[in-house]
């Protein structure tokens, strides 16, 4: 599944990335196959998400979410 | 000897900046990079009588960079002529994220250039390995040299130094290239033209070579044909790169060096769960605003007022010791006046500055970020554009200098275009003279009503900016990707030093700038308010005889007359005069003018300007700018000049305004034409001339 349809609080883990513009900077910014992540919480006005990714944490857009596929860990 | 060149390099938050404070101390200069305005901060360092120059580089995630920021690294390791090009490079790293920050290491280790790995941030490290372990194991596997440091405790730098003694020892001796036939093929047509035998840099110009300025047109044609006879795609050849490094890199980061926890990890989600609750988030944010503002003006008072006095005193001293000539004029009436006018700002530049570092250094700007993403993007701005309107507050320089890290154009430049909207700390000394004409004192509960009048107009400020960007967002085509992909580090307490140096360059830079326009502009302005064309100056000195034998006026009377009918007289009443016509109807005489053709260089000229004006032909110089305006009425009236209406007028003038010269340069610089400046200067001028069109209007009906 995307990571854009995975509910807050919920473990996974990500399988693989699209290949597409954003690729390369949300590798560099840790999210690399195999690594867990959970979304932590929703933005005040919708849209933005805050993320835990192993042990850093990082902000993303809905649309960025969508390029992540992932499984339940 | 010449000095050798060290580049600091690292990620965003590894503590680079911290490491180059220790390094330099106070021996630090900022300038810029040639071309673009992101600063480059050098200093010097001597280790064993060898002379050492390290320059603090942009932090950047790779060599395959998305903003402007983050392109300087890039451009500078492609460039051997390039004179910040480094002897040796030291790269910082963050053990805590070690696999992440590996990475841009990798690259360089493969640009085949001297180089040492500071393994930063061990005092904060728990992992089930110690640090030292980790720095040998890596030191082997990666072919360099790896020193663990620590930047907060000023941990081993000195091995770090000793290190660069023998910048030949830090070559890299191995290699984590792994070309593709294809790639290695264009690595090798392009080492043709290049002369440069390392694959590694030459793969690089293929990715990079159409924005790299120091590639001729001729081999930038050359490249894309080398190119174009390949299957190479750009963005899909650095995914693939970046796959094969990690590949390489995560093994190395076993499950032993993952650090177990991270010292603020769990005071970061607690905090977070507060600070960026979906309702206490904005309403927090709203909070720390306020009492920004707040403690600029409660915390400023005093050291204002003891700089004013010292102004003051300074000019009756000089006045009473030196002789009564033209030369003290300009000292005390030109350069003085106009010195104490930037210089009584520096409280309130400081404590602005100090709270803006502190929220970036703490990080919680980047909460800021996250925080209104979503609703700038309905705005035509992104979460990042949150950084440049806040330290708009401060100075719209920096702000538009900030941008940098927003890689979207239009978004950018949407950024760049609103920001001087947002008040500036050179509005504050306007706000505070004029404010005073509209409402009285007094308060109304805890409420103060000048207070409220102040806050309504910042309020004015954020409205204009908002509903600016959203014009420009209907009318700009963004085609562009847009995106967040914000990184949110842990809390930490901030680094004094860090704070300090920030700081003083920002302060000093304002000091500096703003400085000289407004010494140059005074000295300008004392002259043109005390000379004219003869013809005219010698009428006002036959009009003011004549009227003074008719109305048989004393010797003040006369010179005070005298002095109000040679400014007019003068050239800057002739300017004065001649664009009298075109603000008559926002309530404005050509006395002020006179303060706002000035003020166009920079506004804070204004307050200065009016001590200028009004300052000439007194002598007493005792009176405070406020008090000599409220003494002005209009010719032949009892109207004050500074009513109600035109004072509210006028601040409204100063809010929409694009009255900095500076602002312009950097605009220009930034968009690289002359389109947006201008484009900025015209929208927000007819802001302002409607806008106290309007207000003059309504309260003069009303009045």
């Amino acid at each position: 599944m995307r990571l854009s349809e995975v509910n807050i609080g919920r473990k996974v883990k990500i399988v693989s990335i699209d290949e597409n513009i954003l690729t390369h900077k949300l590798m560099t910014l840790g999210f690399l196959e195999n690594t867990t992540l959970t979304i932590i919480r929703k933005s005040p006005f919708g849209g933005s998400f805050y993320v835990r990714v192993e042990n850093q944490y990082v902000a993303l857009r809905k649309t960025e979410l969508e390029s992540i596929k992932v499984i339940d860990y | 000897m010449q000095h050798l060149k060290i580049c600091l390099i690292g990620n965003p938050n590894s503590g680079k900046s911290s490491l180059f404070n220790i390094l330099t101390g106070l021996n630090q200069k900022v300038s810029n990079f040639p071309g673009v305005t992101v600063e480059k901060k050098t200093g010097n360092f001597t280790l064993q009588s060898k002379k050492f120059t390290a320059i603090d580089l942009p932090g950047t995630y790779s060599l395959f960079p998305n903003s402007k920021d983050e392109k300087i690294v890039s451009r500078i390791l492609t460039n051997p002529n390039d004179l910040a090009y480094p002897d040796a490079i030291i790269y910082i790293c963050d053990l805590n994220n070690l696999e992440r920050h590996l990475l841009l290491a990798s690259q360089l280790i493969d640009l085949n250039i001297p180089l040492v790995i500071a393994l930063n941030m061990v005092d904060i490290y728990e992992g089930t390995e110690t640090a030292e372990a980790v720095a040998e194991r890596l030191q082997s596997t990666l072919g360099v040299k790896v020193i663990p440091i620590s930047t907060r405790k000023i941990d081993n730098i000195d091995i770090l130094k000793e290190s660069l003694i023998d910048i030949a020892k830090l070559l890299p001796k191995k290699s984590f290239l792994k070309l593709t036939p294809r790639d290695e093929g264009i690595a090798n047509s392009i080492s043709l033209l290049t002369q440069k035998e390392n694959k590694y840099y030459n793969k690089l110009i293929a990715h990079h070579h159409e924005w790299l300025d120091h590639i001729t047109r001729a081999d930038k044609a050359e490249i894309k044909e080398i190119i174009s006879k390949t299957s190479f795609v750009n963005l899909k050849s650095q995914i693939e790169e970046t796959f094969s490094r990690f590949n390489i890199i995560t093994p190395l980061v076993n499950k032993k060096t993952l650090p177990l926890s991270i010292k603020g990890d769990k005071l970061t989600y607690k905090l977070d769960s507060i600070l960026t609750n979906k309702w206490l988030g904005p309403i927090i944010f709203l909070g720390v605003m306020l009492v920004m503002f707040q403690s600029i003006f409660a915390w400023s008072e005093l050291p204002m007022t003891v700089i004013e006095n010292l102004f003051t005193w300074a000019g009756s001293s000089i006045r009473s010791v030196m002789p009564a000539m033209w030369y003290t004029d300009l000292l005390v009436d030109g350069l003085l006046a106009g010195l104490g006018g930037v210089l009584v700002f520096i409280p309130q530049i400081t404590i602005l500055f100090l709270i803006i570092t502190l929220l970036e250094e703490s990080g919680y700007m980047s909460r800021a970020v996250y925080l209104f993403d979503p609703l700038m993007q309905k705005f035509g701005l992104n979460g990042r554009s949150m950084v440049a309107l806040i330290s708009s507050g401060a100075c719209a320089i920096p702000a538009i200098m900030s941008t940098r890290t927003i890689s979207n154009w239009k978004e950018r430049l949407t950024t760049i275009m609103v920001s001087p909207l947002i008040s500036c700390s050179a509005r504050i000394p306007v706000y505070t003279v004029l404010v005073a004409f509209v409402v009285p004192a007094g308060s109304w509960g805890p409420l103060n009503y000048r207070g409220l009048v102040f806050m309504g107009l910042y309020l004015l400020g954020i409205i204009g900016a908002m509903a600016s960007a959203y014009v420009f967002k209907v009318l700009l085509k963004n085609d562009e990707p847009s995106f967040l992909m914000l990184e949110l580090p842990v809390y930490k307490a901030p680094l004094w030093k860090n704070v300090f140096f920030t700081v003083k360059e920002k302060v000093l830079s304002f000091i500096i700038g703003a400085g000289q326009v407004i010494v140059l502009i005074s000295i300008l302005l004392w002259f043109l308010a005390s000379y004219g064309p003869s013809a005219a100056m010698e009428k006002a000195r036959l009009e003011t005889s004549a009227i003074s034998v008719e109305q048989n006026l004393n010797e003040q009377q006369t010179s005070q007359l005298l002095a109000s009918k040679k400014i007019e007289a003068s050239y800057a009443g002739h300017l004065g005069k001649f664009i009298e016509p075109t603000i008559k109807p926002l309530g404005f005489d050509w006395k002020i003018g006179i303060a706002l053709l000035t003020s166009f260089a920079a506004r804070e000229v204004f307050v200065g300007a009016m001590a200028t004006i009004y300052s000439i032909g007194d002598e007493s110089n005792e009176d405070s700018v406020r008090s000599k305006m409220n003494k002005e009425y209009r010719p032949g009236t009892t109207i004050k000049v500074f009513n109600p209406a035109t004072s509210l007028s006028l601040l409204i003038f100063y809010v929409f305004a694009m009255q900095c010269m500076s602002t312009i340069a950097v605009t220009k610089k930034e968009t690289n034409s002359w389109k947006w400046p201008a484009i900025q200067f015209l929208y927000m001028g007819v802001l302002a001339y409607v806008g106290s069109f309007i207000t003059y209007q309504l309260m003069s009906s009303i009045i």
